[in-house]
């Protein structure tokens, strides 16, 4: 198989080369029947390609069944901002209570200082 | 009666089941091909345009009313608008020139033309040339490209390797064209 005697390459010549000679074998052929192996191959993919049109349709219906009406989308929503308010509320009391404890140090450190001053002015 | 036994079915193609699917198609294939063929002589056209029809119905099977007629009328129905389109697509493309050799000198390159093919004179020239071709070589190019087999199909029909077909086929193929070449003279 010499390709270039030929005249012939493995690109896309070669291919087009192949549907034209596809096509005019084809003319040979006299009856106004398909070939058995054409209506074979028609018939399965045109079911694979019904296949998948039903799953795709399947995909869609569900996804349409996740779709709720307005009263629980009202309801998501409320539940979200209570869980939001409630994380919210426990940061500021947490604050709070670190800021109480805070005060407590600073009110105790106060308190000592005074004492000492008042004791150091005693001795003066 | 046969209404009665129609309509379940004509449900079951509207749903998309499998089996119905198959009879329907099965039984409408040849006819849509002849259908195609009576209009242009090209059984490449032929079996393109029927592959267009039955995939047009698949993708639309949502609009297929079961209670407005049978799957075989919804089918026929595709199919002529498949013509409609495929004439309007003509009437926009610029006639062949008379010579049907300058085309076939170029099959390597150039995809041969409709009318080149629905032309009596081409179908001549390619019994002609195929005569000319070894027994094997004729065998070969008509089972793969008539029939549509696959090489492992044609190495098991004429008892031989996959890799002896696809040389076979490859000769075939340059002995063709060669023997398509000297027409242009003629």
């Amino acid at each position: 198989m010499n390709l270039k005697n030929d005249n012939l390459s493995f690109d896309d010549s070669a291919t087009q080369l192949d549907k034209n000679i596809s096509r005019l074998v084809k003319l040979e052929n006299e009856s106004n029947k398909p070939s058995t192996a054409f209506t074979r191959s028609l018939i399965d993919n045109a079911l694979y390609e019904l296949k998948q049109a039903e799953i795709h349709r399947k995909d869609k219906e569900k996804s349409i069944t996740l779709k709720v009406s307005w009263w629980e989308k009202a309801m998501g929503w409320a539940a979200m901002f209570a869980a939001a308010c409630g994380t919210g509320l426990t940061f500021v009391v947490s604050a709070f209570l670190t800021v109480n404890a805070f005060l407590t140090v600073i009110a105790t450190i106060t308190t000592f200082a005074n004492w000492l001053t008042f004791l150091g002015g005693l001795v003066l | 009666m046969p209404d009665e036994l129609e309509k379940p079915s004509r449900a079951g193609f509207a749903r998309g089941e499998a089996d119905v699917w198959r009879e329907v198609v099965s039984r409408q294939i040849p006819m849509l091909f002849n259908m195609f063929m009576k209009c242009w002589p090209n059984p490449a056209l032929a079996e393109e345009l029927a592959q267009r029809s039955i995939f047009d119905a698949v993708r639309g099977l949502d609009s297929y009313d079961p209670s407005k007629g049978s799957p075989e009328e919804w089918l026929i129905g595709i199919a002529r608008n498949n013509i409609r389109l495929e004439i309007r697509k003509r009437a926009s493309r610029p006639s062949i020139n008379g010579d049907i050799n300058r085309y076939l000198q170029m099959i390597d390159t150039e995809p041969l033309p409709d009318e080149v093919l629905e032309r009596e004179e081409t179908a001549e020239i390619v019994r002609s040339a195929m005569s000319k071709l070894k027994s094997k070589e004729q065998a070969v190019l008509r089972a793969r490209f008539a029939e549509n087999l696959r090489i492992d199909e044609i190495a098991g029909r004429m008892g031989t390797t996959e890799k002896a077909v696809h040389n076979l086929l490859y000769r075939a193929k340059i002995s063709l064209r060669r023997e398509l070449k000297p027409m242009k003279s003629s």
